[in-house]
């Protein structure tokens, strides 16, 4: 069975690249707009992995992943952002990675296979 | 015609009497009677006759013996010259008559005569007594007017003499040959147009011109260049004179007067010597220049002729008084050639105190460095040091009393080989500020009472010069700091204007950086999702490709706009800036030589560790070499060397590329200002927060077709947290 990854992407172009790449290299990725979307993908499907933008239209991505943490302190978060100022952030420290986004994935795409390695699948 | 004569008669015979009283009272006479020699020598002494007739016969005592008496007698002094007519009958007695004659009987009438005849021979009498008298008179006027006179030329204080028209001296008075003893030649007056002293002088010249235009000459203030008397200065007149010689012609003779005006002169030029140096004391501020110019006003020439001067001033324990300056001659022949020199240039006093004693003094004159190494200690038991402790005047010759137990001078001044000199202290409201003490060595003439005095004058003007310098001294010490302050300042305030607008850029940056960034990363994405899916998937020139690349690279632009407005404080270690130029060399090195670079490199020995942030200063030494390597088109030298200098560590980054023109040179350090094709702009910029950040600076040298150097100053004891502090550290040793 492929692993789950919450991929919570405010900007549709982005959700449709990220979801195309992760599910070519072979996970199961549910893709949400906002933090509700996200809340109920949690509850529903229990993704291995979740991806956070920080800056989400409405609110912040930070406080999603304290909510999401509060549901399943388990699932490992990856930090997506194009801000690298708040790598350093107290609570952009409680994530398991901080990734600072680019159009070249390998960073996020190592940073995923390194929670979920692909040949345990 | 004067009082009525008084005629006495001696003569026993009444007959006589009434006779000559009759006729004589006729004439105008008053008749005095005596009957025998001794009350006719009663009645002459105390009627006093005008004159006595006296007859020869008479009892007792002849008229002979009566004359005797009257004119041996001393009871008769007063009246012992009345003239006295002797009256005989004894005519054929010659020689009675000539031996009265020459005892002074002043005439001789024999008996019986005529009483016209005794009128006339009394009349011829008085007459030529009168003439006698004022003969007398006039003699006498004229013997006491010539002495008057003679007095007068010969103790006038003034040199009077007269010449006649061939220039031979007829008289010269006493002061005149005082004054010029060379007119006097073996004993006798010199002609002054022939004489070979005189005849180019200006005696001769004077009397020449009175004798060919018969005008007088007159001339002020001229030096005596006559005879022995080098040293005169002299005020002269001379006028012509018409006299007649015995013969009855008339003459031209000179008379002139000439007068010694050296000493008032001398009193004249010192006052203006005086007054020069107070006018030029008040042209300069410097201590220096001020202390210069006393000096040379001590020592120039004609007046206060001191050949050395010296001066030295108080130190700040007020202990001893410091050598401070010196000018003099520093041996016979150093002296003599000064005074030749000064002597050719011929300059009058004024030119010489503003020419000389304004300029700078020459340091290494011998007498300078002397008097530099001498301190006079106010402790010290000596004659010397005692006038000094009590402000007074010091004159020491070779006259001067001092007991061998008391020295004249502490031998802290034996260098200065002092003989005869003055010492005077320099004394401001009650306070030693310091002294002079000058001397004639090598002229070795006596050093006279008015010229200290001229020099305690001019010491007083000193002391108030020298607390004006001091003054001006610690005015302009003030006004260094606060223009030190000021620059410190207005660096700050370009330094604000810097980092406020790098703030403003940086803020506006990220923000367009952000916004940019998430479009980029669908573009660039996609594009690769698009290479990878294409049968073209490797070619170079697929699309997809070149779109994913371009994205990469403005992302890396972006990225470095972001790291810049984001730059955060060092966080030091304590490390060692050689092993970060290894570690860095170390690094680049291959990339360099493959570009055909050489690289130079001279790291300071033993030097010693500081705090700095490793990686934020290996990027700037990274961002340094990148630049001098990507300034080479084909290849050149980069040397790179450290070295380490009051407390500041200098990394240097030298190239001989192309350099960069002065036109560009204000923006290198701007963010965003760059002349590569595929530069950020950043680099520089960044380095010089980097080094700001850390209390250095950095500082270009460059110029086009010059090379470029680069050097960035650390000082030692940067300390985290106290920048400020450290960048006053360095500019104040770069300044």
């Amino acid at each position: 069975m492929k692993s789950k990854i919450l991929l919570v992407e405010d900007e549709q172009s982005q959700r449709m690249l990220y979801k195309q790449v992760l599910s070519e290299d072979g996970y199961t990725v549910f893709d949400a707009k906002d933090g509700v979307q996200a809340l109920n993908i949690v509850r529903l499907h229990s993704p291995d992995l979740a991806i956070l933008d920080i800056r989400l239209s409405g609110e912040d991505g930070l406080d999603l992943m304290g909510q999401l943490l509060q549901i399943n302190n388990n699932m490992p978060v990856i930090l997506h952002s194009a801000y690298s100022a708040w790598k350093d952030n107290f609570r952009g420290k409680m994530a398991d990675a901080y990734i600072i986004k680019s159009s070249d994935l390998t960073e996020l795409r190592n940073a995923v296979n390194k929670f979920l390695p692909l040949h345990a699948n | 015609m004067g009082k009525q004569k008084t005629v006495l008669l001696v003569d026993d015979e009444q007959i006589m009497h009434d006779l000559a009283s009759a006729y004589l009272e006729r004439e105008g006479y008053s008749l005095r009677s005596a009957y025998t020699g001794l009350s006719g020598l009663e009645a002459i002494k105390s009627v006093k006759p005008d004159i006595v007739l006296l007859d020869y016969m008479l009892p007792q005592m002849n008229g002979e013996q009566v004359f005797e008496q009257l004119r041996r007698n001393p009871e008769y002094e007063d009246v012992s010259n009345t003239p006295v007519i002797l009256l005989t009958a004894r005519g054929s007695d010659d020689s009675l008559k000539t031996r009265l004659l020459k005892q002074g009987i002043v005439a001789y009438l024999q008996k019986p005569f005529g009483l016209r005849e005794l009128s006339e021979v009394i009349n011829n009498i008085i007459t030529l007594r009168d003439i006698r008298h004022s003969h007398r008179l006039l003699e006498f006027e004229v013997k006491s007017t010539k002495q008057h006179l003679s007095s007068i030329f010969q103790n006038a204080p003034v040199g009077i003499f007269s010449c006649n028209q061939r220039g031979e001296l007829i008289e010269v008075n006493q002061h005149l040959k005082n004054l010029l003893p060379d007119l006097i030649s073996e004993n006798k007056l010199i002609n002054v147009l022939e004489s070979d002293q005189f005849m180019n002088s200006f005696f001769a010249e004077g009397v020449r011109t009175v004798l060919e235009t018969g005008e007088s000459w007159k001339k002020e203030l001229i030096p005596c260049t006559c005879g022995h008397m080098q040293d005169l200065i002299l005020n002269v007149h001379f006028v012509p004179v018409n006299v007649a010689n015995e013969f009855g012609d008339r003459m031209s003779n000179v008379v002139g007067i000439i007068e010694d005006v050296t000493e008032w002169e001398r009193k004249n030029f010192q006052l203006r010597l005086l007054s020069q140096v107070t006018t030029a004391m008040q042209q300069t501020m410097e201590l220096k220049k001020l202390l210069h110019l006393l000096l040379t006003a001590i020592t120039a020439g004609p007046a206060l002729g001191f050949t050395r001067a010296m001066i030295f001033l108080i130190n700040d324990s007020a202990t001893e008084l410091k050598g401070a300056m010196g000018v003099g001659p520093s041996s016979h022949e150093d002296a003599l050639q000064t005074w030749n020199r000064l002597n050719k240039l011929n300059l009058d006093m004024e030119e010489y105190i503003f020419k000389y004693g304004l300029s700078l003094p020459e340091n290494n004159e011998a007498l300078n460095l002397t008097v530099l190494s001498c301190s006079i200690p106010l402790y010290a038991d000596s004659a010397l040091t005692n006038a000094l402790r009590e402000k007074r005047t010091y004159l020491h010759t070779q006259n001067t009393n001092h007991t061998s137990m008391q020295p004249a001078i502490p031998p802290d001044l034996y260098p200065l080989q002092l003989d005869e000199f003055v010492a005077l202290p320099v004394v401001s409201n009650d306070n030693l500020l310091g002294a002079i003490i000058a001397d004639n060595k090598f002229n070795n003439q006596i050093i006279q009472e008015d010229r200290v005095h001229l020099l305690s004058l001019i010491a007083s003007q000193v002391a108030n010069g020298i607390e004006k310098a001091h003054s001006y001294e610690q005015l302009r010490e003030e006004k260094q700091k606060l223009e030190h302050v000021l620059s410190e300042l207005r660096r700050t305030q370009v330094r604000l204007i810097h980092t406020e607008k790098l703030a403003a850029i940086g803020e506006m940056a990220a923000h367009v950086a952000h916004e940019i960034r998430n479009p980029l990363v669908t573009i660039g994405g996609f594009a690769r999702q698009l290479q990878k899916h294409s049968e073209f998937a490797m070619n170079e020139l697929n699309p997809a490709r070149i779109i994913a690349d371009e994205v990469l690279r403005l992302e890396k632009i972006l990225e470095n706009v972001l790291n810049f407005t984001k730059l955060p404080d060092p966080s030091p270690g304590e490390n060692n800036i050689n092993s970060l130029v290894r570690e860095v060399i170390a690094q680049i090195e291959p990339e360099l030589h493959e570009s055909g670079i050489i690289l130079e490199v001279h790291l300071q020995e033993d030097c010693p560790n500081q705090h700095f942030d490793w990686g934020q200063l290996k990027q700037v030494m990274l961002n340094l070499l990148k630049n001098s390597q990507q300034s080479f088109e084909n290849g050149g030298k980069i040397a790179v060397s450290t070295q380490l200098e009051n407390q500041i560590v200098l990394i240097r980054v030298e190239d001989n590329g192309p350099g960069i023109g002065s036109d560009m040179l204000t923006d290198i350090f701007n963010p965003f200002y760059t002349t590569k094709k595929h530069g950020t702009g950043l680099g520089l910029a960044i380095s010089q927060r980097i080094i700001h950040s850390h209390g250095g600076d950095i500082r270009v040298k460059t110029g086009l077709g010059q090379g470029t150097r680069f050097d960035v100053l650390l000082p030692l004891n940067f300390e985290p947290g106290n920048v400020e502090n450290s960048h006053s550290i360095v500019n104040a040793v770069i300044v």
